[in-house]
């Protein structure tokens, strides 16, 4: 009887619990606009995030505390500080911005080295697909050298935040992974 | 190749290996300034800082190069040459990186390429280039800084005829002195937007108030390689000549003499005027414009800005979107509220020579 009640109990729990997500990537890559076009379904004018927005939102019965942290050169080293429980990481990458791909992979490397995130499931946003001369997902998972990573869950999800294309294709892996977690 | 930098890293790590994790991940390796951390991307040298500094000081940098009247601009465009304020380096940001590549002066970190190019272009240079067909000293309407920005830099709608601003090497001399001479002279930005715009399109501006002031710029900041410069200096050096001191004196700005051009009597009346004028502010430039009737009402404005973008620095506090805070001042978590005082009146800020709206309605609606 108690187990069953227990049982339930964590059903409940599991579904009211809020998943901790931060948003990741290098400074202009999408990270403020992707966040408030989940948030708010549509896309705003944004200004480089100094600091952070966080924001909750509610996506097929999930509750995700979203964390979208600024990705400027010497803000990157504060991303550790909001690691702890984080259960996904989304990292969005400006698949227009050739130049910089390797620092991005970089910084990817650099973040999923650290325990406080040996158990997050990465999603990768390839970002910006409206513009022409952007990479496609094969070429993002190639410069950033996901095929390299072991014992992860993850994925890219070439999307335009601006367009709202692929948002939530990518949402919906992460919903399916953190519900594997969880179960 | 980055590969001495990983081995000097891992020397580091090998070296501090009784140390604690912790110390070790934050250390940077003193000798190549790399961090595990910022990766391939080095720290600001000491010797960029300086640049970075006098990059800041130069005349025109002191003034956002979009729109005009945000004061002390911490954000620039380096391909494009330009100091921006936050909100226009949100505007840049959405035009993509193969237009603008947004850096943070205290943010990010700036190597020599991305300096040289932001010091040889500078805000005077580049509006010179990218609003030749404006009136001279064009402020846009705040309400449509997005598209005036877009239009700008992406339809390249007021471009003059020839290439952008380019960085030939062999001017890195020339512009150093420049700067050295920036400092001693006193010309504010409105001098160079105006004569940035009489250079280019003489039928437009009236010859007492844009060409003597023409020579002033182009000299001072040593234009000789824009490829409009030559004719645009032959035409001011005679329209020097005829000049009578009088109609110099009409403009605070321009009574100051050329260097270059002008004998070495006016050099040394130069420099005295520049002596003078020093003590009284940190930023001659923004003590001249503030003493013109057109600036007074944007400087009052502009300072809300500035001080909220002093307090940008710390890490902990969340700001959001300046441009987006109507919609977002519902949301609870964005702290972006303490910047909702800031309310600029567009229309104050307008000068005598902006031209009518109606020219580029079509453009931004």
């Amino acid at each position: 009887m108690g187990n069953i009640f227990s049982s339930v109990f964590q059903k409940l729990w599991s579904t009211n619990k809020e998943h901790r997500i931060l948003i990741l990537g290098l400074d202009g890559a999408g990270k403020t606009t992707i966040l408030y076009r989940l948030h708010l379904g549509e896309v705003i004018s944004t200004v480089p995030t100094i600091g952070f927005n966080v924001e909750t939102l509610k996506y097929q019965n999930l509750q995700f505390n979203v964390w979208d942290l600024g990705g400027q050169t010497t803000i990157r080293p504060y991303w550790r500080c909001y690691y702890q429980g984080a259960q996904a990481v989304v990292f969005v990458v400006d698949s227009t911005d050739k130049d910089r791909m390797e620092i991005s992979a970089s910084e990817l490397k650099t973040m999923l080295e650290e325990d406080e995130l040996s158990e997050a499931v990465l999603l990768v946003y390839a970002n910006k697909q409206d513009q022409p001369d952007a990479l496609g997902a094969d070429e993002v998972t190639k410069a950033l050298k996901l095929s390299e990573l072991k014992d992860r869950s993850w994925t890219v999800v070439p999307c335009s935040a601006v367009r709202g294309e692929g948002l939530e294709q990518g949402m919906n892996w992460l919903v399916e992974k953190l519900h594997d977690d969880s179960a | 190749m980055h590969a001495c930098i990983y081995a000097l890293y891992a020397a580091h790590i090998i070296s501090c290996a009784n140390a604690p994790s912790r110390t070790v991940v934050f250390t940077e390796c003193h000798i190549c300034h790399h961090t595990k951390d910022t990766g391939m991307e080095k720290k600001t040298s000491p010797e960029n800082k300086l640049v970075l500094k006098q990059i800041l000081a130069q005349e025109g940098n002191d003034r956002c190069a979009d729109c005009k009247k945000a004061t002390y601009p911490r954000w620039a465009s380096w391909n494009i040459g330009i100091l921006i304020c936050i909100r226009c380096s949100g505007v840049h940001r959405s035009l993509g990186t193969h237009i603008s590549k947004v850096r943070s002066i205290d943010l990010d970190t700036w190597n020599d390429m991305q300096l040289e190019k932001l010091k040889v272009t500078g805000n005077a240079v580049a509006n010179r280039y990218w609003e030749a067909q404006l009136p001279p000293n064009y402020v846009p309407d705040e309400s449509k800084l997005v598209n005036f920005i877009k239009t700008k830099y992406e339809l390249r709608r007021w471009v003059a005829a020839g290439p952008p601003p380019a960085l030939p090497p062999k001017l890195e001399k020339t512009s150093a002195q420049v700067n050295s001479r920036a400092h001693t002279t006193q010309s504010s930005q409105r001098t160079h937007a105006t004569s940035a715009a009489g250079a280019h399109i003489p039928t437009r501006a009236p010859a007492t108030t844009s060409t003597t002031p023409v020579s002033a710029s182009i000299d001072l900041l040593g234009l000789s390689h824009t490829q409009q410069a030559s004719p645009a200096q032959v035409r001011t050096h005679a329209a020097q000549l005829t000049q009578p001191p009088q109609q110099q004196l009409q403009q605070p700005t321009s009574t100051q003499p050329r260097p270059n051009t002008t004998s070495s009597q006016a050099d040394v009346k130069s420099s005295i005027l520049s002596l003078y004028a020093k003590p009284t502010s940190n930023y001659a430039p923004r003590t001249q414009q503030s003493s013109t009737n057109t600036f007074n009402s944007v400087n009052n404005t502009t300072y809300p800005s500035t001080s909220s973008l002093n307090s940008l620095g710390s890490a902990g506090t969340s700001m959001s979107s300046l441009s987006s805070l109507g919609s977002l001042s519902s949301l609870s978590t964005t702290g972006a509220t303490t910047q909702t005082a800031r309310a600029q009146p567009s229309s104050s800020s307008r000068t005598p020579n902006v031209i009518e709206e109606d020219n580029f309605s079509s453009v931004w609606n």
